[in-house]
């Protein structure tokens, strides 16, 4: 309820302050737009549009999906994509000088910095114009986090798929468990611990009991503790809120220390991989693939191939499982709602000439957003209580691109659409039933709110990559006993100091005292 | 005095054992300890995803397959940027041996005049760069960006190759080029009727070695073609590289197909198609080395 | 007797040295005029971009102006705050120690093996077996670190083939990425896979140049093998040995970043962080394009320090020198 007005003030907010930008001309940002503010319109032939992108856009020229969305919205695009490397450089030097690309695809850092410096285009007028159905595609919030103080946006973000999804969960081989004796999953940490001193002590060293860490680049976990191990000890993310509203960091939280404590004896038990500090998720999974782990740290992104080569070794669905969200003894459980951006897109300053069409392009695709993002029904996919499932090959064949050529989305409808993806085999959607959409049903309650994934600081936004893996390479070096608690906290804290840690402190409580009290 | 010479030549012919027989050693054991990794990765290139994954992969492919290869060589991106390769180290090799030997000859005259303000000018070159974006500017000043010049001429004066030949150069017999000049040979004829067919090897070397700094090229291709088509291989490789999961998500269309290829084996793929040209360049090289043997003897 | 006259050449009045010089230049202009791409070359990509060095002492904003270059001029001086950010911290001593042992070692272990190797190569009886090595060790360079990594950690990894033989054995399991001084040996052994035949190369051109009537000689006059690797093999190629050698130690600073960053993990740090790694990760996520210049100005300024310097003493020892 008291979201609901909150999000109602922030619309009138937004209106009031969307007319006033309206009625300033001598915005530097509306230099471009300036002149056609007035007149808004469509070119009358449909311009070939040009993005700029993330390196894997530039394989989604001539593909089915690229075709699909020609022929749905009128469009011809070119998708051009920055290298993989270098990216922010490529990025800046090219929107530093004149050039020729319509629209631009960010990530969070690099929207940041080009909306601070003025090289984006506030969309609002246009918006307004030609597409003002694109506003409720959207929360109220999401939209705050890429505008500035008078409201005017400069990017039209996507969102992650999911809005609480457990994104790390833990694989386990229950055939190896079974043998041990083991046929119950660990709901709570003491459980999860007995488990795991069960295997130990039933195998020795003939397994890794448990390997990790798993946050590779593109996933939902970026925390070298997995979340749904740190949600029993009440932490749910590097920057959290206590309970008096302060704005309080992973290492200042009251059990940080107890749950460090307890990897760290894990660890020394020889329950934890070796190689905890030097291991890469591709090394994680290699290890759950080859059968030298019993239970390994992991997410969606690469189940299926893992799972194929357990498989192969004669292992069947029902042996794997689950371990979502864990407890505390005293119930303690907090995990972080998913929700954060995926990526912006934005339209650069120097080049806004097409900038009405390219803002018709996005409105156009979000109106055929099924068609584009899952198919035809009966061709596709088909409606399975009330969840799109695939029919394959064809839906890999002919939509598994689509969800790089999406720009944005009308969410509501997006995150039904996207779990077709998870559909695709049946030990995925185990996986997200067992993991998410459990703790959806059961206990919603776990869910702590995302309070900064939305904050458009840039401090934090352009500082906090840095600071995030200086935290991981402590905590790893503390689950391994090279670090420790009382000596190198110290060290840390200057680390965090150096890293603008408390300047980036100020600005998240700025910004949640403004959105959440 | 007979005796002496038999001696001579049982050290000798010891001394030639002992060299030969370590020479030989020497190439068993780095054949062993290049050949096992890299049989290793082209191994994994073509084998199955979950035998790579399980770990059943050592020096033969395990559970054979070839889609991987297929799958990279289709991805719209690769044969463009295949080409675009080529073209930028053909052209790259020819500008940068021309304007190198150009400099390098007149270096290597014993009597150059100026000598010392060329130094200069090379010390500094080599020394200190200006930096990312005022090259970026003078490029884009130039119209270059998103041309391949912009990666071709940067490049062609390199510094160091240009030493290489210069040094050759004048490790070269002094006499022909001095008696060339008596017969009345101008400076063009001198290097070209003289000095370059003596100096097959370095050509050939520094062709090599010109040939794979623009072939590996990186930093350049990425900042200044930043448009799709004018993409370089290794842009390309280093794109897939970072996004392998695009690969194999597209293999998740049936039951079979699902752990064909894991992320090892796409980087073993791409890893083979990006080495196999540069490889391929390098017994011609050799062949040059070999030729220059006999020309320079014949003329030295 | 040589250096008597070049004294002599030396004291000649200034206006005779201009006048021999006009003389030259008018008996070989084509000698000049084939100077002239290298040098407008030079000009245009090398000294031009000059002016840009600036922006180490600035807080550079690319978008400060209409375009970058305006952006120079519209940006804050800041004096050295750029070096002090990189310098000043209490790690960066360690990281810079670090960076020299790791690179020095590369020198003293890395350099001559190519060397050996090659005049070696050059002794092998069997001509196809000669190149069918050269050619085998050329083929690493062409992996990229990210592919070494993957490799070396299968083979190296706790759990992997060495280190399941060496438990097998019954010794205890070799943490190659995780003891600190152990995984300094694992860059350079890594660093050598890749890069030996590489550098081969190099010196086979040289190497085969050698005219055989030195040979021919040496064996008329009694010498043995090791003898003619000695006085005839080695000296041939020294000048290229020293060229090579000199640019090594100039890159002392900067050689290994790709590598160390993507075979390094947090449990050696404390050995393997150089500047390159060090000035990454505390800069993940920031455009910061003056933190990079400065870093370029400080690498340049100690590299030529370097250069010169090596330079010098090679002069001195081996009578050789790069320019």
């Amino acid at each position: 309820m008291k979201k609901r007005v909150l999000s109602l003030i922030l619309v009138v907010a937004m209106a009031v302050s969307m007319l006033m930008a309206c009625g300033k001309d001598n915005k530097e940002d509306d230099k471009a737009a300036s002149g056609t503010n007035t007149q808004i319109k469509v070119a009358d032939v449909k311009p070939t549009l040009k993005l700029l992108g993330s390196s894997s856009t530039a394989d989604l020229n001539d593909t089915i999906e690229a075709k699909v969305i020609e022929e749905a919205t009128g469009y011809t695009v070119e998708y051009h994509g920055l290298p993989a490397e270098n990216a922010n450089q490529a990025l800046m030097l090219t929107l530093a000088n004149d050039n020729d690309y319509d629209l631009v695809t960010m990530n969070q850092n690099q929207f940041t910095t080009l909306r601070a410096n003025g090289a984006l285009l506030a969309l609002n007028d246009y918006i307004d114009a030609i597409a003002p159905e694109l506003w409720d595609c959207i929360s109220e919030d999401a939209w705050k986090g890429v505008s500035d103080e008078e409201g005017n946006v400069y990017a039209l973000p996507k969102l992650y798929s999911a809005e609480t999804e457990v994104a790390s969960f833990m694989v386990v081989r229950m055939d190896l468990c079974r043998k041990a004796g083991i046929t119950e999953l660990p709901t709570t940490i003491s459980e999860f611990k007995n488990m795991l001193v069960t295997l130990k002590n039933y195998y020795g060293d003939q397994y890794i009991i448990l390997s990790g860490p798993y946050n590779p680049a593109k996933t939902g976990n970026r925390m070298n503790i997995p979340m749904n191990i740190s949600s029993a000890f009440g932490i749910y993310n590097d920057w959290m809120v206590d309970k008096d509203g302060k704005v309080i960091y992973m290492t200042e939280h009251e059990n940080f220390d107890e749950m460090m404590t307890f990897m760290n004896d894990l660890y020394k038990e020889g329950i934890i991989d070796i190689d905890y500090a030097s291991n890469s998720s591709t090394g994680v999974d290699e290890k759950l693939a080859s059968g030298k782990a019993i239970i390994a740290m992991n997410s969606r992104e690469t189940l299926n191939t893992t799972f194929a080569t357990l498989e192969e070794s004669g292992l069947t669905e029902n042996d794997i499982e689950y371990i979502g969200a864990l407890h505390g003894d005293d119930g303690t459980c907090t995990y972080m709602q998913t929700a954060q951006y995926g990526a912006f897109t934005g339209i650069p300053v120097k080049n806004a000439k097409n900038a009405a069409d390219s803002i018709a392009w996005i409105a156009e695709k979000v109106k055929n957003q099924e068609l584009i993002a899952i198919g035809e029904e009966g061709v596709h996919f088909n409606w399975v209580d009330g969840y799109p499932v695939p029919i394959q090959p064809k839906f890999t064949d002919e939509r598994n691109k689509s969800s790089s050529l999406t720009h944005f989305a009308d969410m509501e409808t997006y995150q039904i659409q996207f779990s077709a993806r998870l559909q695709k085999t049946e030990i995925m959607w185990k996986a997200y039933t067992n993991c998410t959409i459990a703790a959806n049903e059961n206990e919603p309650e776990i869910f702590v709110p995302a309070y900064f994934a939305y904050c458009n600081s840039e401090t934090y936004a352009t500082g906090n990559t840095a600071l995030l893996k200086s935290l991981n390479d402590y905590i790893a070096l503390l689950v391994t006993g090279q670090r420790n608690l009382d000596s190198d906290m110290k060290t840390f804290n200057a680390d965090f100091e150096n890293f603008g840690g408390e300047d980036m402190r100020k600005e998240l409580q700025a910004w949640y005292d403004a959105a959440f009290k | 005095m007979k005796d002496k010479k038999m001696k001579n030549k049982k050290i000798r012919s010891r001394s030639a054992k002992q060299v030969s027989f370590i020479a030989n050693l020497m190439c068993i054991i780095l054949l062993i300890l290049v050949l096992v990794p890299v049989l290793h990765v082209a191994a994994l290139a073509f084998s199955r995803g979950t035998a790579q994954l399980a770990g059943k992969v050592y020096l033969w492919p395990v559970d054979f397959q070839i889609e991987g290869l297929k799958m990279v060589m289709t991805q719209t991106g690769f044969l463009r940027s295949l080409l675009n390769s080529i073209y930028i180290t053909v052209v790259g090799v020819v500008i940068s041996l021309v304007v190198q030997i150009l400099f390098a000859y007149p270096l290597s005259r014993p009597k150059l005049k100026g000598r010392n303000f060329l130094t200069a000018v090379l010390a500094i070159a080599m020394l200190f760069s200006g930096g990312l974006v005022p090259t970026y500017m003078v490029i884009n000043g130039l119209g270059l960006v998103n041309t391949f010049w912009a990666v071709i001429l940067p490049g062609a004066m390199s510094t160091f190759n240009m030493l290489l030949i210069r040094n050759y150069f004048e490790g070269l017999p002094e006499g022909v080029i001095e008696s060339a000049y008596i017969d009345g040979a101008g400076d063009l004829q001198a290097l070209f009727k003289v000095v370059l067919p003596m100096s097959t090897p370095i050509i050939s070397t520094v062709s090599l070695l010109t040939a794979i700094s623009y072939w590996n090229s990186y930093f350049g291709p990425s900042i200044y073609l930043t448009e799709g088509d004018k993409m370089t291989l290794q842009v390309f490789i280093r794109n897939l590289m970072a996004d392998t999961q695009t690969i194999t998500e597209q293999l998740e269309r049936t039951e079979e197909t699902i752990g064909l290829l894991s992320v090892t084996t796409i980087q073993s793929v791409v890893t083979v198609l990006a080495a196999v040209p540069m490889i391929a360049i390098y017994p011609l090289c050799q062949r040059f080395l070999k030729q220059g043997i006999t020309i320079g003897s014949e003329k030295g | 007797m040589k250096n008597r006259k070049s004294k002599k050449i030396q004291r000649k009045p200034i206006s005779k040295k201009i006048k021999d010089t006009i003389k030259y230049i008018r008996l070989h202009p084509t000698l000049y005029l084939m100077l002239i791409p290298g040098l407008v070359l030079l000009a245009i990509f090398e000294f031009l971009p000059y002016y840009g060095i600036t922006i180490a002492f600035k807080d550079y904003n690319i978008f400060a102006a209409d375009n970058p270059l305006a952006a120079i001029g519209a940006s804050e001086w800041v004096g050295f705050a750029n070096f002090q950010k990189l310098f000043g911290s209490s790690d960066f001593m360690r990281v810079l120690k670090n960076t020299i042992v790791i690179n020095g070692l590369r020198i003293i272990i890395l350099f001559p093996i190519p060397i050996i190797v090659a005049i070696f190569l050059r002794e092998v009886r069997s001509k196809k077996f000669m190149s069918v090595t050269q050619t085998a060790i050329y083929i690493p360079y062409f992996f990229s670190w990210a592919v070494i990594s993957g490799i070396f950690n299968s083979l190296l990894g706790s759990y992997g083939v060495v280190n399941t033989v060496i438990t097998k054995l019954g010794f205890e399991r070799v943490g190659f990425f995780q003891d600190p001084e152990i995984f300094r040996g694992v860059l350079l052994f890594t660093d050598g896979w890749k890069s030996v035949g590489y550098n081969v190369v190099l010196f086979m051109a040289t190497l085969v140049a050698i005219s055989p009537e030195l040979y021919e000689a040496a064996k008329i006059d009694g010498a043995n093998k090791w003898q003619e690797i000695c006085y005839i093999t080695l000296p041939s190629i020294l000048p290229t040995i020293v060229m090579v050698l000199i640019l090594r130690v100039g890159n002392l600073l900067t050689k290994g970043f790709e590598q160390i960053l993507v075979l390094y993990n947090p449990a050696v740090y404390d050995s393997a962080d150089i500047i390159g790694t060090y000035v990454y990760r505390m800069g993940i996520g920031q455009m910061d394009f003056s933190r990079s210049a400065a870093l370029g100005l400080f690498n340049s300024v100690v590299s030529a320090t370097l250069v010169i310097g090596t330079n010098y003493i090679s002069k001195k020892l081996v009578k050789r020198s790069l320019w």
